[in-house]
């Protein structure tokens, strides 16, 4: 026998490293979806209680519970940890979950690297946590962290710089391993257009990541050097431009946006068609949609700074340019209703919530194109209409996305069925209570509300009282969805292979549970 | 993937067996081409004006990039071979670009007398892991498809028995 041999014995002869170990140590795809998952809803749970913290202050007018810089802190960082801890992290969760089950692959390509990316980030957020208990407090500029106000932060603003970079890392790694994974570990017969939408606007997604981050990288290195090194990238008094880093930030920050919503439209696409017991209507039209949203995302920056004083064609560019996404989501939104038309419908949990996207997600987009019109947005710029639309696109599309996600693929992940009445439960109380939340600040931003400010004029005080009473059941129920995902690994109704009637797709060829190796047997694509 | 042939000249049957690979390395190349041209020609227009600090985080990530396209090409490349002459069963492993034997040849051969080569096909021990295919002879054993799924691995075995079996 050789020692090469030898050495695969040892490796292969035991099963996974137990206890905490296994965690640390794993690079088994699953293992690290697992971990993914749980991150983001432990970060889902801590910016959510920020977020109660900000709607607390808001239920009156006046200032009640926390001072003005802790407030803006907690608005910084709620936004930080929801985008780069949660929505983000369960986002690559799923990827390394679903992908290689739906392409017939083994593993992700890279295993260790997987490994690696993902032990970066809780190191990241602690870093960004620990901001708050050193001099100055933690970052309370905006997530967009503007010059010359975020170079005012305290000590921990190179702490916070560091953990950016360590999430972009992060982020960087996982995106090449995915794009690495689907362009080169398909099964036989897998083509590009056979892939399922999810695995289609991951691979976009992670195109966009790749393309992007070097330059939120640079950026904010440039304000560490700004702040550290005398430098004066951003400082008019040193002849550098502040404007230009919102130029910089938001060519980063819209593809940023299409990062947390693409992945979102391939759950979606898996989830429709299996409780409408049709073929999704339009897959081609679907990857070229994802596709032409993704070249959009790069030209349409200037719309998040049309009040910061550009020429006139450059308004009128960035307008129509924005206006133009339209089109393409527009399609995507048919596709879904037309997969519903006339389908045999039934309305499990995933069902409701994917609905409850589709519904939602569009009031958020329509919100986006007025805000688009450059006219108009000089009136909305900066107000709580921009929150309401963000929060309808990021909330209600994103997060519910990864919702609908969870439900439809936990009995498949855990073997065990979820508890329906209670999943039902979560999604009525959930659905009314984001409505509660989020549309009255519409009203609020139009009727000139400015955002982040921890006080307003009294007579914003009935919709802001409404809002947090959203705002507070919204967050208790997102305890029943983790009391509903715990009661699930721990037990329940066993779940059948296929889990769904309407199914198809590689993965429900496999085991509920699969093993932890993917493929027991060999994918047959047709 | 499995391909199995035989020489009409000799007695020799070969068994060809490689992971698959869904991507050429030409087409690696396209794709990091379709993101290193728009990234790099931003961070370089940035660069000219002054934010020169973008260009190198964009060059650090784009060599992340090619080694990892580069890595997982290169593994995808593991050949291996087993040719049953009439006296001898002989594994090869190595790498290829098409076939196994063009570059430099094998890098690792090990010769069976054919006679007392044994096919096994060994559970793992729990269910955790992958079954994984032997072949025996003469308390040596070299194991071969490491990189199949399990299904390929029960018919390769049961191609392999046949083949030994003529």
């Amino acid at each position: 026998m050789s020692t090469a041999t030898a050495t695969h014995d040892d490796h292969h002869d035991h099963g996974p490293a137990k206890g905490l170990m296994r965690w640390v140590t794993t690079t088994n795809h699953k293992d690290i979806g697992t971990l993914y998952l749980l991150l983001a809803l432990v970060n889902f749970f801590i910016g959510g209680a920020m977020a109660m913290v900000i709607r607390a202050e808001l239920f009156q007018p006046g200032m009640q519970i926390v001072d003005p810089q802790f407030f803006n802190s907690m608005t910084t960082v709620h936004a930080l940890v929801m985008i780069f801890g949660a929505v983000m992290p369960a986002f690559t969760g799923l990827a390394n979950w679903l992908i290689p089950m739906m392409i017939g692959a083994p593993d992700m390509a890279l295993p260790r690297l997987n490994n690696f990316s993902f032990w970066i980030l809780p190191f990241a957020f602690t870093l960004l946590l620990s901001t708050f208990f050193m001099n100055g407090g933690g970052p309370a500029a905006g997530w967009t962290i503007y010059p010359p106000l975020v170079l005012q932060m305290g000590d921990g603003f190179p702490f916070m710089i560091f953990a950016i970079h360590l999430a972009g890392i992060s982020s960087i790694m996982g995106s090449i391993n995915v794009v690495v994974t689907i362009l080169n570990m398909r099964a036989p017969g897998m083509t590009l257009m056979k892939m399922p939408l999810f695995v289609w606007t991951w691979l976009i997604t992670a195109y966009l990541l790749i393309a992007t981050m070097p330059v939120l990288a640079g950026a904010v290195t440039m304000l560490l050097t700004d702040k550290f090194a005398a430098t004066s990238f951003f400082s008019a008094a040193g002849g550098g431009d502040p404007v230009m880093y919102q130029h910089i930030f938001w060519f980063f920050g819209h593809p940023e946006v299409y990062i947390l919503i693409l992945p979102a439209f391939g759950v979606v696409s898996a989830i429709v068609p299996t409780f409408a017991r049709k073929p999704l209507f339009g897959y081609s039209s679907m990857v070229y949609a994802t596709a032409s949203i993704a070249f959009l995302s790069f030209i349409v920056w200037a719309h998040h700074m049309f009040t910061v004083g550009m020429p006139v064609v450059g308004e009128l560019f960035f307008m129509y340019a924005t206006m133009m996404i339209a089109v393409p989501t527009g399609v995507k939104v048919f596709n879904w209703v037309s997969t519903m038309w006339k389908g045999s419908m039934t309305f499990e949990t995933p069902m409701l919530f994917a609905i409850g996207f589709i519904i939602m997600f569009t009031i958020g987009g329509f919100s986006g194109l007025m805000l688009a019109i450059a006219p108009s947005d000089f009136q909305y710029h900066d107000t709580y209409f921009v929150v309401a639309h963000f929060h309808y696109v990021l909330v209600t599309g994103a997060i519910y996305s990864i919702m609908a996600a969870t439900y439809y693929w936990l009995p498949k992940w855990t073997g065990n069925m979820y508890d329906e009445k209670l999943g039902k439960m979560h999604f009525w109380l959930s659905t009314v209570s984001v409505n509660v939340l989020f549309f009255p600040q519409h009203f609020l931003g139009l009727a000139g509300m400015p955002r982040r400010i921890p006080d307003y004029a009294v007579q914003f005080a009935d919709w802001n009282m409404i809002s947090s009473i959203g705002g507070f059941v919204f967050g208790v129920s997102q305890l029943l969805f983790a009391y509903v995902v715990i009661k699930t690994i721990r037990g329940g109704e066993k779940a059948t292979d296929q889990v769904w009637e309407g199914a198809h797709g590689l993965e429900w060829t496999l085991p509920s549970p699969p093993p932890y190796h993917t493929f027991t047997e060999a994918p047959q694509v047709k | 993937m499995v391909i199995s042939e035989s020489c009409p000249d000799t007695a020799l049957r070969r068994v060809v067996i490689r992971p698959n690979r869904s991507l050429s390395w030409r087409q690696s190349m396209i794709f990091l081409g379709a993101i290193a041209v728009p990234l790099l020609l931003i961070s370089m227009v940035l660069a000219a004006r002054g934010f020169w600090l973008i260009l190198p985080f964009a060059g650090l990530e784009l060599a992340a990039l090619y080694a990892s396209v580069y890595v997982v090409s290169h593994a995808a490349r593991r050949c291996e071979v087993v040719s049953i002459g009439e006296t001898t069963v002989t594994v090869e492993k190595g790498r290829d670009r098409g076939r196994c034997a063009e570059r430099g040849g094998p890098q690792q051969r090990t010769e069976f007398a054919r006679g007392w080569v044994r096919v096994e096909l060994a559970e793992s021990g729990t269910s955790w892991y992958p079954r994984r295919l032997w072949i025996v002879a003469s308390g040596r054993r070299v194991e071969i498809a490491e990189f199949l799924a399990e299904e390929e691995k029960a018919e390769l075995a049961a191609e392999l028995r046949r083949l030994l079996s003529v």
